[in-house]
């Protein structure tokens, strides 16, 4: 009896788990994901932000170099060394700044609490490991380089396909006009998101200020010029839609199977993103022709814009009197 | 840069059908509008993303100009809408057939 209720809690306990999420990693595929960038602490207020203690991060325009860290370490570790810092480096008053040893460090944390000058911090990089003992040892050199840990930007980006996606439907399927504009407001602000994860913010503010800041509301006044019962008529027959969805469908799925066929699969990047001032810089250097002309089109069809809505004002005036 | 670039680009994709979609059903001049500003928009997003994952700053720049020519090609059809909207107090396009013989 014992062995038979044993065998049906095993397969219980088995099934049950065949439902729920995992609770592991695939460690080197998948990684962790944190929220915040590390312990830190605030010395004017005396208090800590927490955060996971990982890998230190040196401000060396903020060190000057008075070895708190270090002796803050003395009896608890014994990992952080006060060294000269090269020449052609940025210096401080005693030209020393600190050397860390991961090899000895116990990731307390104690040093980031010593450090006055807001100089010393810890990061997320948990990954440290070395094929030689030389290796563990962080130089102030290597640990003023951010390091590069995955943030929670896979949520990030799950999240404003669906505000983008989601609200792009909206746009074209709400009853109403007026709401309709709106969503376009929300599927504009999230392509702008989508400019901020590529580490384009220049051109994620230039949609927001030109975008959902003057088209959609532009929009959004023309709406309402038109009569309440048409923003509120739907004007389309059920086999033209279905035959659109059919459209969408082939399109959606033809392009797809494009992209995850080919080599766009495959490609990542670890280089750093471009600045915007290159930008500025291909404005007035090499795009510059078309700088001019892009302004001459918009003076242009601002003017059109203008004169086409006002031409049939006069002919209105002319029609009622 | 932990997001791949297939990522973005099958939301461009995603995108852009929605948006042909909307163009094809949508007899409603104002709405073929919005279709219109959605495939605009997967046009800058893919621009952006691959100009991040070459890097380059071209394809910024690029999108940069066609937000500014959206922004004016917005403007002209509104006001297009407007008399339109004027000459035949509707806004189905289906009704719009002056230019028709």
């Amino acid at each position: 009896m014992g062995t038979a209720t044993g065998i049906i809690r095993a397969l219980n306990s088995g099934v049950k788990h065949l439902a729920i999420k995992r609770f592991t990693l695939k460690y080197p595929e998948e990684k962790l994901k944190f929220v915040g960038d590390g312990y830190q602490f605030d010395p004017s207020t005396g208090v800590g932000i927490a955060g996971l203690k990982g890998r230190h991060m040196l401000f060396h325009d903020h060190c000057t170099g008075c070895q708190l860290c270090s002796i803050a370490c003395e009896g608890v570790a014994e990992a952080i060394a006060m060294v000269k810092v090269p020449e052609d480096q940025k210096q401080n008053k005693k030209s020393i700044m600190p050397q860390i040893d991961y090899g000895k460090c116990v990731f307390c944390g104690l040093c980031v609490d010593a450090c006055p000058f807001y100089a010393l911090y810890m990061t997320n990089d948990y990954e440290l490991s070395s094929f030689t003992k030389e290796g563990l040892i962080y130089t102030p050199a290597q640990l003023q380089v951010k390091p590069f840990v995955s943030q929670d930007s896979e949520i990030q980006i799950t999240g404003l396909t669906v505000i983008t996606i989601g609200s792009a439907i909206a746009a074209l399927e709400l009853r109403s006009l007026v709401y309709g504009s709106i969503a376009l407001m929300g599927t504009l602000g999230g392509i702008a998101g989508f400019f901020l994860l590529l580490d384009a913010p220049f051109v994620a503010l230039f949609q927001l200020a030109v975008y959902v800041g003057s088209i959609a509301v532009l929009i959004l006044f023309t709406v309402m010029l038109v009569k309440r019962e048409l923003i509120f008529k739907k004007i389309e027959d059920k086999r033209r839609k279905l035959a659109g969805i059919g459209l969408m469908l082939v399109v959606m799925m033809s392009l797809g199977a494009v992209f995850l066929e080919s080599g766009v699969k495959t490609i990542t990047t670890d280089e750093p993103a471009v600045d915007f001032r290159d930008i500025g810089t291909d404005f007035v250097t090499y795009y510059w022709p078309a700088l001019i002309a892009m302004a001459l089109v918009l003076a242009g069809s601002v003017t059109g814009a203008l004169v086409l809505a006002r031409r049939e004002d006069v002919e209105n005036d002319q029609r009622t009197s | 840069m932990t997001n791949e670039l297939v990522d973005f680009a099958l939301v461009s994709v995603a995108l852009l059908g929605i948006g042909i979609y909307g163009l094809a059903v949508k007899r409603n001049f104002i709405r073929m509008l919005f279709a219109i500003e959605i495939i605009i928009n997967a046009a800058n997003l893919n621009l952006v993303a691959f100009a991040r994952f070459l890097p380059d700053s071209s394809g910024q720049t690029l999108a940069l100009f066609s937000i500014a020519i959206a922004a004016a090609e917005v403007a002209v059809g509104l006001s297009l809408i407007i008399v339109a909207y004027r000459m035949y107090q509707n806004v189905d396009i289906a009704d719009f057939r002056s230019l028709k013989g």
